[in-house]
């Protein structure tokens, strides 16, 4: 198989290529903000707003939406999610990652039982794309919105992000700069509601944490310095999502999956490119 | 200033409360009333966690001065100075930083917090921590003329080798070090530093010693130090604030509040764990 039949052939069809658009606006928002999230602890953050996705789809059927357009409703129940976790740990004075299972088990129980609910009903919910993802069924207009949110996200993060950034390095030296450090806080946890959506989008609620949390890691294995971790990032996200679609196209795999594999592979090479300059 | 001499220019000893040192031990002399007071605690009570953590303190730091707060652990030591940074609000009574409210004032400080709250897998050199200062915004990426005056605040501590390392292989020393030049970057009127020689080593330790020696000598900057170490306290201060309990308990001169054993007792005995970790007497 030569390379114009390896990468050309896939891309030459429309869904492929829209797919690949989509995995790149969703490689560029996680890529930015898995940087600011995962540094703080918060790496399972992403994975926990993906389960607690499920409790904003279920509100949505409920409230009369049609399935294929819950998962964008669910957004505004997932930002409320985050805020709330945000606020829990800060006010309560429990450990986020507790904050979390809270509202991870609440919020999942509660879609659950939303969706059982609008199934009586005669609704009918497509959980496998929910849980999988399905990006090579996007649609023009999902293309759109993704696009639209990627530069927002984009122009919020060079807003916010270096003053994020400061406020996870050390909150009270932040603070003497003359930083809002619980705002900032508060909108990395918004931002971070909206990428998972958006994400659970193309690689489903189950793998969502891949696109926050192994780009960020394995730009780590090669920068120790924020910006370029966060380009590197992005790049990883990118290369990962197209080989991912490659693979899937030519081995009829779940894109989903095999956008991960991928994912997994650049981080593997990655440790194996920080041991040989460890060792040089 | 008159208004403050009538306040503080006198000395006075302080009712005894339950379970607090007792009152024949403790001297309040608060510094001459021809000291220009730069951070000030004015009958300031505070509530932290649902318990009284300061009661009714009052004191206050002279410019010039290196002052050290000493105390037990959980006296309010980091509380009283977190109070006087604007971090929190006191229940009751006034703090006065820098001649105004702390929120507003606190950029002209240089502050060095206790390392164990410091994220150490942040990905950062030493260069992105110092230049965060000076812009005021993490550096995500480099500009021209930033890194020139970082090298020179770390030139300033002696850490010039240590600006393009990665933070987070740094020993305690060097990280002091580091949030020592940190402060030291906006010219600061007062630098408070919160237990900077705990959990660094014998040379970090002398080298910080001897640059706080330096910059007290220098009289440009005012200092306050928590510490728990008598030694530091007996080579560097001018002045005293103990705390137990939450109550001021003493505050004067340094050689005359070492003199008192009550005092060294609360603050000192099995207490100095920035030396005890290291074996060291001090």
């Amino acid at each position: 198989m030569d390379w114009t039949t390896l990468i050309g052939e896939p891309f030459s069809h429309p869904f492929m290529r829209d797919a690949l658009c989509m995995s790149i606006f969703i490689a560029v928002m996680c890529g930015g903000v898995g940087v600011l999230l995962v540094p703080r602890g918060l790496s399972m953050l992403g994975d926990g707003l993906a389960h607690a996705t499920l409790g904003g789809v279920g509100s949505a059927l409920l409230l009369g939406f049609a399935p294929e357009t819950s998962l964008w409703a669910a957004m505004p129940f997932a930002v409320v999610v985050a805020l709330g976790i945000a606020w829990l740990g800060r006010h309560v004075r429990i450990s986020s990652d507790a904050a979390l299972g809270v509202f991870f088990a609440v919020s999942l129980a509660a879609g659950i039982a939303a969706i059982h609910i609008a199934a009586r009903k005669g609704v009918q919910v497509d959980m496998e794309s929910i849980l999988f993802g399905n990006i090579l069924a996007v649609q023009p207009e999902d293309l759109n919105i993704v696009g639209s949110l990627s530069l927002l996200v984009v122009m919020l993060l060079l807003w916010f992000g270096p003053r994020i950034a400061y406020a996870g390095f050390y909150p009270d030296l932040a603070s003497m700069s003359g930083i809002r450090v619980v705002l900032k806080e508060y909108v990395l946890m918004a931002l971070t509601a909206v990428v998972t959506v958006t994400a659970v989008r193309a690689v489903g609620v189950l793998l969502v944490s891949a696109y926050l949390v192994i780009p960020t890691v394995t730009a780590r294995m090669i920068s120790w310095r924020l910006g370029p971790m966060m380009l590197l990032s992005i790049c990883t996200g990118v290369m990962g999502s197209a080989f991912g679609l490659v693979m899937s196209y030519h081995f009829d795999i779940p894109s989903g999956s095999a956008m991960t594999l991928c994912l997994g592979l650049l981080f593997i090479l990655a440790v194996g490119i920080r041991g040989l300059r460890h060792s040089h | 200033m008159s208004e403050h001499s009538q306040k503080h220019g006198h000395s006075h000893k302080q009712e005894a409360s339950g379970g607090v040192m007792q009152s024949s031990a403790r001297v309040l002399e608060p510094p001459p009333s021809e000291l220009r007071p730069i951070l000030e605690w004015q009958q300031v009570s505070l509530e932290f966690a649902g318990r009284q953590v300061l009661h009714d303190l009052t004191a206050w730091v002279g410019a010039g001065e290196l002052t050290c707060l000493c105390g037990s652990n959980g006296a309010g030591k980091t509380q009283m100075v977190r109070l006087g940074l604007g971090f929190m609000r006191p229940a009751v009574g006034k703090i006065i930083l820098l001649g105004g409210d702390p929120s507003e004032t606190r950029h002209k400080v240089g502050y060095v917090p206790q390392l164990k709250a410091f994220n150490r897998s942040f990905p950062a050199t030493v260069e992105d921590a110092l230049v965060a200062a000076i812009r005021g915004a993490w550096p995500l990426f480099r500009r021209g003329g930033e890194r020139d005056r970082a090298a020179a605040a770390l030139q300033r501590v002696g850490g010039l080798t240590l600006l393009d390392k990665d933070i987070s292989v740094l020993s305690g020393g060097e990280l002091q070090r580091v949030f020592v030049a940190r402060a030291l970057l906006q010219d600061p009127e007062l630098l408070v530093l919160d237990e900077p020689l705990a959990a660094i080593d014998t040379k970090g330790r002398a080298q910080l010693m001897d640059l706080m020696g330096e910059l007290r000598a220098a009289k440009k900057i005012t200092i306050l130090l928590i510490t728990h170490s008598e030694p530091v306290v007996r080579s560097l201060a001018d002045r005293v604030i103990f705390l137990d309990k939450g109550h001021l308990v003493g505050w004067g001169e340094t050689s005359r509040m070492l003199a008192i054993d009550e005092l060294r007792d609360v603050a000192f005995i099995g207490h100095d764990h920035e030396s005890a970790i290291h074996g060291e007497e001090g």
